[in-house]
């Protein structure tokens, strides 16, 4: 039976409440953190000031307690309680017989509450989950010219937006299982553009509420970001199975935007030089390699990218990733990747010929590459001094059969592009305010003017304000922004025009 | 329901003792012990840690030691204890880790470990669970539990990182 961890907690919940309400406004601020597990609450009598300062602590003899449960162990239900002792008959006239003080009852009933939660969380039978999300707001205002390609994009009206609304599910199964899960829920397909036929067309999904007549709606759609069961067989080793987050680069598994410096992430990142996510298996080795070194190797099998990768491979050439990752944590701390993917993307449509007395599907394959994408991130903290930059390529070969057209007179050649940035910030004390400066070159396709040769046009990015966390849960966001090609266009590109934006966000953990 | 009632007397027990401690509700001012002392249960086969080893058990990074998986149990955040061994060990300050934890969930990792307030209670803790860790200041050590030492140097040794 799984039950929500908060409903499991409440009692902890409530004396955490009341506990807050006894300390200044400073300290309420950093136990208010919900992702800090509950405090088992402390007998007063313990606190140093209570007892006289002991010297040297004399060499007791442990007092014979029974152990808790082994998380390691935690596989079987809990076992039920012993049974208590029979009442003793009470002696005549006599005092009733002396009860445990309070201070022990209560140490206890706590310690019975501790084990009882290790107990949950790895208990094959009473798997626990834990929900938990992020969301933002944004407000933005983009500046664009008339002739700009970005306004098929983008609008330039101000307008409030909610980006994200992600909710994590995840739960421990016992021994070693654990289910994680992140879905976002989102207003798409509603309002999204598309060029079809020199038309701009704007996907509209208002439906008639059947429930409350004349009332209009419009239907969202709810994005699987991830999903997986994890088994961890040993400290050093662990095998997801599922849908995973490509373990590339730094912001695209640390995607949440209260987490993200600027409003929005670099181009690099959301272009997709490598695949977002995968569907297959995972391992991942962690060893700490000497005493402020850990050593990361992620291996990943996928279905790789595809037009359905999710649930179908269409060319059943498994995808494969590859990621090592050094952790070096001395004076502040650094942390340094390298990302491998290769795997075939194809996309096909069918149709049906006659084949005798009966009909037959035939594949026709539309676009089919081969792609090879490398990447390289650095990380570096130091106090409040925040340094990132990441480096991304992207190889496609086309097969001779799933080369596709750009235009009436010529095929599509096998493309190069790349794309890096590096962000530089440092966080004060004050508000948790950081002013921060990304920028950014990227490459894209030309795959929107088919007269202009298909060589990939280079555009600087940058971005550049303020982020705060005035608590850890919530981040607050001020910047504005440039991109400018870095090609020499003729007139009447569609990317000959800078875009100007101006954007604030406020994101928040819950 | 007993606990609320319960918790409301320790609550208040602990305001009296920090008010005897010098923390008033306007501000904090609790004194820091000098050193932390990282301790295990007595069955416990480990005596010597590096300091890289539980940083990454207090990381919530799944760390063994002697076959034997570390589980860490914190101070509650803010407490004098928590913060001087989150700026030793983990080398943040109150707002680094509040922060850390929280990107740390939104990336899908584990949460932070478990937090047990009171000395004698995280003895009790530490010495009946299995790969128990944690930290205390030593005037509250006693005999149910074994101190560590970090990286060979006993917490009496001046180069004792923790303090």
């Amino acid at each position: 039976m799984i039950r929500l961890r908060t409903l499991l907690r409440a009692s902890s919940l409530s004396s955490l409440a009341i506990c807050a309400l006894a300390l200044p406004a400073e300290a309420r601020a950093q136990s208010e953190n919900p992702y800090d597990p509950p405090a088992a609450e402390p007998p007063s009598a313990e606190t140093p000031a209570v007892e006289p300062a002991p010297a040297p602590p004399p060499p007791a003899e442990p007092e014979p307690t029974p152990p808790l449960p082994s998380p390691d162990a935690l596989v079987a239900p809990p076992a039920p309680p012993a049974p208590s002792a029979p009442p003793a008959p009470p002696a005549p006239s006599a005092a009733p017989a002396p009860e445990a003080p309070p201070d022990e009852q209560l140490d206890e009933q706590l310690m019975a509450e501790i084990g009882a939660e290790l107990m949950a969380d790895h208990s094959v039978n009473e798997p626990r989950l834990s929900l938990y999300g992020f969301a933002d707001l944004t407000f933005y205002k983009y500046w664009l010219h008339e002739d700009s390609g970005f306004r098929s994009l983008l609008y330039t009206e101000s307008a409030f937006a909610i980006g994200n609304l992600n909710l994590y599910l995840s739960g421990n199964l016992g021994a070693g299982f654990r289910s994680m899960a992140e879905v976002r829920f989102s207003y798409l397909p509603n309002g999204s553009r598309q060029v079809v036929g020199g038309e701009i067309e704007r996907t509209q999904t208002d439906a008639v509420d059947y429930s409350n007549l004349g009332e209009e709606r419009r239907t969202g759609s709810v994005l699987v970001e991830r999903v997986y069961l994890q088994y961890m067989p040993t400290s050093f080793l662990t095998l997801r199975a599922g849908q995973w987050l490509t373990p590339y680069g730094i912001w695209n598994v640390d995607h949440g935007s209260p987490t993200v410096i600027p409003v929005v992430r670099p181009f690099t990142i959301s272009f997709a030089l490598m695949p977002e996510r995968q569907t297959g298996i995972q391992a991942e080795f962690n060893r700490n390699l000497a005493d402020d070194w850990r050593l990361s190797a992620t291996l990943g099998l996928s279905n790789g990218k595809g037009s359905v990768d999710e649930y179908a491979d269409l060319d059943s050439n498994k995808a494969v990733t590859g990621r090592l990752q050094v952790t070096w944590r001395t004076q502040g701390t650094l942390q340094l990747g390298a990302t491998t993917y290769y795997g075939r993307y194809t996309d096909l449509s069918q149709s049906t010929e006659l084949n005798g007395a009966g009909v037959r599907i035939v594949d026709h394959v539309q676009v089919q590459f081969d792609e090879l994408a490398i990447g390289f991130d650095i990380l570096y903290k130091l106090g409040g001094f925040h340094l990132q930059a990441e480096f991304l390529s992207n190889q496609k070969r086309y097969t001779a059969r799933g080369r596709p057209l750009r235009n009436a007179v010529e095929y599509w050649p096998d493309l190069e592009r790349f794309g890096t940035y590096g962000v530089v910030g440092y966080r004060f004390d004050w508000l948790g305010l950081m002013p921060f400066v990304v920028g950014e070159y990227f490459q894209i396709s030309n795959n929107f003017e088919p007269a202009r040769p298909p060589d990939d046009d280079g555009v600087i990015h940058v971005m550049s304000g303020l982020n705060a966390r005035p608590t850890p849960n919530v981040t607050l966001k001020l910047q504005g922004q440039v991109a400018l090609s870095a090609s020499d266009l003729p007139a009447g590109s569609a990317l000959e025009h800078p875009l100007w934006g101006l954007q604030s966000q406020a994101a928040w953990a819950f | 329901m007993a606990l609320p009632s319960l918790h409301r007397r320790v609550c208040l027990r602990g305001l009296g003792a920090g008010l005897l401690l010098g923390f008033s509700p306007g501000g904090l001012a609790l004194a820091a012990p000098a050193r932390l002392v990282v301790i295990v249960g007595q069955s416990s086969p480990i005596d010597n840690l590096s300091l890289g080893t539980l940083r990454s058990a207090f990381l919530a990074q799944p760390t063994e030691q002697h076959k034997v998986r570390l589980v860490p149990f914190n101070a509650p955040p803010n407490s004098p204890e928590r913060v001087l061994f989150d700026r030793r060990v983990l080398g943040m300050s109150p707002e680094e880790v509040a922060r850390h934890w929280v990107d740390q969930r939104i990336r899908g990792n584990p949460g932070p470990p478990r937090v047990v307030a009171g000395a004698k209670l995280l003895r009790q803790v530490v010495a009946r669970l299995p790969g128990a860790i944690s930290y205390l200041d030593p005037e509250e050590l006693d005999g149910t539990v074994k101190a560590v030492t970090i990286g060979g140097y006993d917490y009496n040794h001046k180069d004792y990182p923790i303090r």
